[in-house]
């Protein structure tokens, strides 16, 4: 017979109908296999997604309006408030309020609304509801308010135009803020200097008379070092803008399509600025502010005069208790006048959201005399709302600051931000630019060359 | 029936018989093999491809377009690159930035990793207790040690000017100023050292002991058994940390953009934070795609220099000189 195993060949294992029965032909290799299946399952499964992040669940009778923006502890609370009170009155339309973190908030709204999941509602700052609305992802709320007769005319002119674009109106004010000085009554009592004056038309208060009092006002010890700071630059961009207009200078041409910040007067008063820190050293430089913001150097007491927004009256007040006495005063005036910047935030409808009269009733809500009262006794909140800024809940809710008057008569005054759709490129060359102009190391008239040149490159399109 | 012969009753066996099924077994053995191989791989593949590669291509065809995220891309063919390399001198300036701060970061990185490991391979008192607190820095990363180190750098109250001024220094403004604010991220850099010290350790226990004992024998000091024996056995190790420590301080992005957002003047622009800040600042993906695969071939070639001359000064073990 011959070798049916020709040398090297094994022959194959023995049948085994009972093990066979039994299951147990199970090899490893066949069990790495089946879980490498089920993993694979399982991966299929997750990436079959969801619901989509920014549409909660919806039933045939209620509709849920997601609105997403920021807010401190105070405000969120009253909005949550607010939001309770809408859905009692409104059983239909639930808000899913979502309260995100300043730092991520556009990059996160990015994507939802890259996904085709925008919220009902969110948060939009002036740059960038120009932005959404020319890439056409916003809705123009101009037909809503036609439709349901809404009295626009409650808000302040400036907060309405700044929302505005090309004949429609993208986004409805929620909060309109404006620069301002705060002032310690008490510190400015104790130099023997006499208060500004409460009226963004009174005479006087100009520059040098800001000079002097910070001067005054700067106290430093035996070696040197300064105790109590007369006044502070804000660095910021709405920060610089009124100096600039108040000067005569402008920051970019009439029809925005050019930088002209190399004009003497712009050039003057951001040297002005400037020289503030390191001439005169009334003002903190940005290391000294490192530690402690401005806002908390003002409430601690060691800073008399303080260049900020109405929405952080709510925090001073905390900060600073009944320590000390503190008014409002506006901005010094210049040969170009007495102006101020201003900007604030919108509540901002996108077109992808597909349920947009219940968003639309949600925004009417929010942004109601009534909800913007409860808002605005928060201190975190300056009202668009004419009614509201002007009544007494407004300016009668705490004994500090004295003259919240200002804060009311600011939106006459405010002027636009110079916005293009190449605003955050712009507002980086301005931020690094002017960097070396807060840190003391460039002179005004290099930097705003600088800025003209780089920012040029940008609005001609390169 | 017919008789048959003997070679057509062999050739009937093994094309029928035991053979023949072994030579089909093999052949379905092995089929069998490399599916079961497959499907073991298929998870890692399908997230490879869904997470990996496939964005990779995605972020490759973007670069071709122009696109805001609210619109659709519109094709521009080469123009972001043309943008990229002619008439955007942040591009270089960031990747300037980026290489300065590379170069300073990781051959300290190595170093000190180097010498910590070195330090903590000896038999001393509460070798365990220094080994953790060595380590233990490099656990915690991101934002939370970002805003430890702006304080650490604070000029006013910070941890490291205050130690400066008890000797009499007056500290630089750190973050602050242009010229200090790359050396500050380096310095910060140190921070992470105890990972690739861990890993050093466990080279330094590797080394044959014999061939340090064979050395002191003949006579050599410490320093000398250190330049000639454990560090080129050390050599594959460091070359593994430089090859990371290049590609990871080349990505470098966290402390750029909690701490400086790239100032004072652009002097910490970082490429990863220019390459942020185009994609969700500025909507222009598009070129933001373009800027992270010409980040991609920066750091591919560098990494090929480095294998490429590394046969050069890197010694695996039983690896002969001629073998370079």
């Amino acid at each position: 017979m011959p070798d049916l195993y020709p040398p090297g060949v094994c022959p194959p294992p023995a049948p085994d109908p009972a093990g066979a029965a039994a299951g147990r032909n199970v090899t490893r290799r066949g069990l790495l296999a089946s879980a490498s299946v089920a993993g694979l399952g399982l991966v299929l499964e997750a990436c079959a997604g969801g619901k989509p992040a920014g549409h909660a669940a919806q039933t045939a009778s209620t509709v849920t309006v997601p609105v997403m923006q920021w807010a401190n502890v105070t405000v969120a609370t009253t909005t949550r408030q607010i939001v309770s009170e809408f859905e009692k009155a409104y059983p239909n339309i639930r808000i899913s309020l979502q309260i995100e973190p300043t730092t991520n908030f556009y990059s996160k709204l990015e994507t939802l609304f890259a996904a085709g999941t925008p919220p009902g509602l969110t948060f939009m700052d002036p740059a960038t509801v120009l932005h959404y609305a020319s890439a056409g992802a916003l809705t123009d709320l101009e037909p809503l308010i036609a439709k349901d007769n809404y009295d626009i005319s409650d808000y302040f002119a400036a907060a309405v135009q700044e929302y505005q674009f090309k004949g429609g109106l993208y986004g409805l004010s929620r909060g309109f803020g404006n620069q301002d000085i705060y002032y310690n009554i008490d510190l400015l009592a104790k130099a023997h200097l006499t208060p500004p004056p409460t009226s963004w038309t009174a005479g006087g208060w100009t520059f040098a008379d800001y000079l002097t009092m910070a001067q005054r006002l700067t106290v430093r010890d035996s070696s040197g070092r300064t105790r109590q700071w007369g006044c502070y630059v804000d660095s910021g961009t709405r920060g610089w803008f009124p100096w600039v207009w108040n000067n005569g200078g402008h920051i970019l041409n009439a029809t925005r399509t050019k930088s002209v910040m190399s004009g003497t007067a712009t050039v003057a008063a951001l040297q002005f600025l400037q020289d503030l820190i390191y001439r005169y050293k009334v003002a903190p430089t940005p290391a000294d502010l490192s530690s402690e913001d401005a806002a908390q150097q003002f409430a601690s007491g060691i800073m008399a005069m303080f260049e900020d927004i109405p929405a952080d009256v709510g925090f001073l007040r905390q900060s600073i208790g009944t320590r000390f006495a503190w008014g409002v005063a506006p901005m010094p005036k210049g040969p170009g006048g007495r102006y101020t910047s201003g900007g604030g935030i919108a509540y901002a409808l996108p077109r992808a959201f597909p349920h947009q009269e219940e968003a639309w009733t949600v925004l009417k809500y929010l942004n109601s005399k009534a909800a913007m009262t409860q808002l605005t006794l928060t201190g975190g909140v300056f009202p668009p709302r004419k009614s509201v800024a002007d009544s007494p809940q407004y300016l009668q809710q705490a004994k500090y600051p004295l003259h919240m008057e200002v804060f009311v008569q600011a939106p006459a005054v405010v002027r636009e931000d110079p916005l293009t759709i190449y605003w955050p490129q712009i507002n980086n060359v301005w931020t690094q630019q002017l960097g070396s102009l807060w840190d003391g190391t460039t002179p005004a008239k290099q930097v705003c060359a600088t800025i003209d040149e780089q920012v040029n490159a940008i609005l001609s399109g390169a | 029936m017919h008789p048959v012969s003997k070679a057509e009753a062999v050739s009937a066996v093994q094309r029928s018989g035991p053979a023949a099924l072994t030579r089909r077994g093999k052949g379905g053995m092995r089929r069998a093999e490399a599916l079961a191989g497959m499907l073991c791989v298929a998870p890692w593949a399908l997230g490879f491809l869904l997470f990996t590669g496939g964005p990779m291509l995605f972020s490759l065809v973007l670069s071709f377009t122009r696109w805001n995220l609210l619109s659709p891309p519109k094709w521009v063919g080469l123009s972001n690159f043309q943008t990229l390399f002619v008439k955007d001198p942040l591009v270089w300036h960031s990747l300037l930035v980026t290489t300065l701060y590379a170069v300073l970061a990781v051959p300290l990185a190595v170093a000190l990793g180097l010498l910590l490991a070195v330090l903590l391979n000896q038999r001393i008192r509460f070798l365990s207790f220094f080994r953790m607190l060595f380590y233990l820095p490099s656990v915690v990363s991101g934002v939370p040690v970002a805003l430890l180190w702006s304080w650490i750098f604070s000029p006013n109250v910070g941890l490291l000017d205050g130690l400066l001024g008890l000797v009499g220094i007056r500290g630089p403004a750190w973050l602050f100023d242009p010229h200090t604010v790359i050396i500050a991220f380096v310095i910060m850099s140190l921070w992470g050292v105890g990972g690739s010290m861990v890993i050093y350790l466990a080279s330094l226990q590797g080394i044959p002991p014999h061939l340090l004992e064979a050395a002191t024998i003949d006579g050599a000091s410490a320093w000398r058994r250190l330049v000639h024996i454990t560090v080129p056995l050390l050599t594959p190790i460091i070359f593994f940390n430089l090859v990371t420590g290049i590609i990871g301080a080349l990505q470098m992005f966290v402390p750029a953009y909690v701490m400086t957002q790239g100032g004072p003047n652009n002097a910490s622009l970082m490429f990863m934070l220019y390459l942020f800040e185009n994609a969700f600042q500025y909507f222009r993906m598009g070129y933001a795609s373009a800027l992270a695969w010409v980040l991609f071939l920066y750091v591919a070639v560098l990494t090929f220099l480095l294998f490429r001359f590394s046969g050069r000064w890197v010694y695996y073990e039983g690896m002969l000189k001629s073998d370079n």
